[in-house]
């Protein structure tokens, strides 16, 4: 299976120009996704980039939680992003709000993941009862890329089943750039 | 009505359908195949929609990828929960009957797992030697010659020396078409640390060791293979390129990518051309008989249009005549058109002794990283403990390393949200993930079912299915003999994650509800699943008083009858069946082609 193109054309900036009153999906708007979305995975911008599918998360975000509130996220993400700590900012902030936390939680599981989990249906009542989702298990979204790109195979140093196959017997050593464990306990005389 | 008449019909273009629509057209005769499932064929084209729906919706359900049939529905695992009369399969109980199948072209072997071994010697003697179950009316040593040709067909790589064990012994010379799977970088932890094992079992002292599993995937094929003649891998289905090497995308059930795992649309494909037509969308249904010789004279079936929309009332009758018939459907659909036909069943034995393999885990966090959830599931396996005097108490199993992680408990997504549910983002939770699930290690095991004349297929008028065909009615229990071998196993699982460091998490109630039945045992409670092993519904026996067919395949009633598959399997032990059902088909089309000279 042959690798898919990794985008890479244009490096986000850390200072976003101004809100518009709703997200509309604008290149402003991306760019500051993309660097919350660093905060919020704990890889950089340019990897999250390279996945080809910020723009898909973002549009889902649009469309499952709404423009408002999708605005209301990224008004709170400049804000964080403009302090020294960012991610202390987001801990102490957003991520505990009723309203916008159980909306970053669920863009972390979606970056991490590739589906979109309903939201709870108390913030449904609350927030978007106009327009309930009325999955009972999480979506897939844009498939397949999100699943292919999906974080949560990186950080394990694995690949998602059924795409990007590591080639025949590559299993028998540790992944690349990972800690080679197994050769740290014959180094230390076989011992864990 | 089709007046053609054909050498063979046989139904069901599974395994062993196509082995013995090849085997057929090899010796020149002239084959109708007929397959229940959709019009797909034999390219690329009709694989890539199993690829696309399975990346759409990635599941590791045995049946995810393929698209469901209103006509000709399939068992399905998403669909069993507690005893039902909805679904397909009508579940009875006391416990729902846990496995499924595919009908489809390829059949059950498009989401198989590849597991190919033999059975030992004592499975076929297991009511002689340990006083269980029943005896094979065949041994060890009948069958030896026909593994052979079924590991030459599947493509099986393993290393022979790792299979002699329980008696069991290979021809002089003897290697497999390819050499071993290599054993994955979690099982390296584990085999040095198992050396020199033992466990107590009823007085006994058993080895627990892990070895090599051999497999239906492509590996390095091996040079000395069939007297130095070497061996060829097949490829994918219409593209000589692709699969000619296991390349390690970690999803062999449902679906291999690159098709390097076989599947029976290899066989299918094998074909010599001309002698087989393969008819789909063609649901058997009745075998007609003559009274007075009990041969039978035609097949009827329902051809339907599309496999979508609703159940196709306008689905023609068709009528098939040959000389003979074989039946190759799978235990579940073999016995249903055999009851519904009134056929083979003078011994009351039809649909009786259903068996699968209980198939349970138990699993921890190892001390050290050792990256799951890379290529296939299950190289190595304990496999000491598959026979023995303990036998005579409880179920024997096999155990393997599982490569992929808690994946069955809904890993690793459950971990990401056990994560975002503690606050953990950021770095913190790459870290975490990196850390824990890095660590992920399970044992699966296969457990032994005995025959039981109660665990049963019936059908029954009052549940009919999609054009009026009967739905299979289960009933179904796993009995003592097999949760005791639960048991066992736990506590061997135990053992081994203390001796090699593994911080055990096994938490079988944690499981309830899903594709898991929670069964108690002598105060404790185990999680289980079916292995998707249908077995036993039509043995071969001895005698015509207590099975249904002969060594042979033939049934005892119906002089041109033969049914091949897992049902003709008196007892399960404890390997994967499928090797072991091609083998016997082998038999069986030596004896179709006698017949038919």
């Amino acid at each position: 299976m042959a690798a898919r193109p990794k985008k890479a054309k244009s490096i986000s900036k850390k200072k976003a120009a101004p809100a518009p009153a709703e997200s509309n999906g604008s290149a402003a708007d991306l760019a500051t996704f993309l660097a919350f979305s660093s905060v919020l995975t704990g890889f950089s911008e340019i990897e999250l980039e390279g996945t080809g599918v910020a723009p898909l998360h973002l549009a889902a975000l649009v469309q499952k939680v709404g423009a408002a509130i999708t605005s209301q996220v990224l008004d709170g993400a400049r804000q964080a992003l403009a302090q020294t700590d960012p991610a202390t900012a987001i801990q102490n902030g957003l991520w505990k709000s009723p309203k916008l936390g159980p909306v970053v939680q669920n863009l972390v599981a979606l970056w991490y993941v590739g589906s979109w989990t309903p939201m709870p249906r108390q913030w449904q009542e609350q927030n978007r009862w106009d327009q309930p989702d009325l999955n009972t298990s999480a979506e897939w979204i844009s498939p397949p890329l999100p699943y292919e790109e999906a974080l949560v195979w990186r950080a394990i140093f694995a690949h998602p089943p059924g795409a990007k196959p590591t080639g025949f017997a590559s299993w028998v050593e540790a992944p690349e750039g990972a800690p080679q464990t197994l050769v740290a306990i014959a180094a230390a005389g076989g011992k864990q | 009505m089709t007046a053609k008449r054909y050498d063979v019909v046989v139904v069901g273009a599974g395994i062993t359908g196509a082995l013995m629509a090849k085997k057929l057209a090899q010796n020149g005769k002239n084959v109708l195949l007929l397959e229940a499932g959709s019009d797909a064929r034999l390219d690329p084209a009709s694989y890539q929609p199993y690829i696309d729906q399975y990346l759409k919706s990635p599941s590791g359900a045995p049946n995810a990828p393929y698209p469901a049939n209103v006509n000709a529905p399939s068992a399905d695992v998403r669909n069993i929960g507690q005893p039902s009369t909805a679904s397909y399969l009508v579940q009875l109980g006391p416990v729902p009957f846990l496995s499924d199948y595919t009908r489809a072209l390829g059949g059950t072997t498009l989401h198989w797992q590849g597991t190919s071994l033999r059975m030992v010697p004592n499975d076929f003697r297991m009511q002689s030697v340990y006083g269980r179950g029943i005896d094979w009316p065949i041994a060890y040593e009948d069958l030896s010659r026909y593994y052979g040709q079924a590991e030459e067909e599947i493509g099986v790589a393993a290393d022979v020396e790792d299979q002699k064990i329980h008696g069991v012994t290979f021809p002089r010379g003897y290697v497999y078409p390819m050499t071993k799977i290599p054993a994955s970088y979690l099982d390296q932890y584990f085999i040095p640390r198992l050396k020199g094992m033992k466990t107590p079992l009823y007085g006994g002292q058993y080895p627990v060791e892990a070895i090599s599993i051999p497999q239906g995937r492509n590996s390095i094929p091996n040079p000395k293979y069939n007297r130095g003649a070497g061996y060829k891998p097949v490829s994918a289905v219409g593209d000589g390129d692709k699969g000619l090497r296991c390349q390690g995308n970690s999803t062999c059930t449902p679906l291999c990518p690159v098709q390097a795992k076989y599947s029976a649309l290899k066989t299918l494909a094998s074909i010599p051309a001309g002698r087989v037509e393969i008819q789909t969308q063609s649901i058997a249904t009745r075998l007609v008989m003559d009274g007075a010789s009990g041969r039978i004279r035609a097949l009827e079936y329902k051809k339907y249009k599309a496999c979508n929309g609703t159940p196709d009332s306008a689905a023609e009758t068709l009528r098939a005549e040959a000389t003979v018939f074989v039946l190759a459907a799978n235990a579940i659909e073999n016995a249903r058109l055999l009851l519904s036909s009134g056929a083979a069943n003078s011994s009351d034995q039809v649909g009786r002794n259903l068996m699968d393999h209980p198939y349970i885990y138990s699993w921890g966090l190892a001390p050290v990283r050792l990256y799951p959830y890379r290529g296939p599931d299950a190289i190595t396996g304990i496999e000491s403990l598959r026979d023995g005097k303990f036998r005579q108490e409880h179920a024997a199993f096999r155990a393997s390393f599982n490569n992929w992680g808690w994946s069955s408990f809904g890993s690793p997504a459950a971990d990401v949200w056990s994560g975002v549910n503690a606050g953990l983002f950021g770095s913190a939770l790459r870290q975490k993930l990196a850390d824990t699930v890095t660590r992920q290690v399970r044992l699966g095991a296969l457990i032994e079912q005995l025959p039981s004349a109660s665990n049963r297929v019936r059908i029954d008028p009052a549940y009919p299915g999609p054009l009026g065909i009967p739905k299979p009615v289960m009933q179904y229990n796993i009995e003592s003999y097999s949760l005791a071998g639960c048991q066992a196993f736990a506590s061997i699982a135990s053992q081994v994650w203390k001796r090699t460091g593994v911080e055990e998490k096994t938490d079988y109630t944690a499981l309830a509800g899903g594709s898991f039945q929670i069964l108690g045992h002598e105060g404790a409670a185990f999680a289980m699943m079916g292995a998707g092993h249908i077995v036993g519904t039509h043995r071969m026996g001895k005698s015509r008083l207590d099975s249904v067919v002969a060594p042979s395949g033939r049934t005892w009633d119906h002089p041109n009858l033969y049914l091949v598959g897992c049902g003709n399997m008196p007892t399960l032990g404890t390997s994967n069946p499928t090797l072991t059902a091609a083998a016997i088909t082998y038999i069986a089309a030596e004896h179709v082609i006698r017949d038919l000279r």
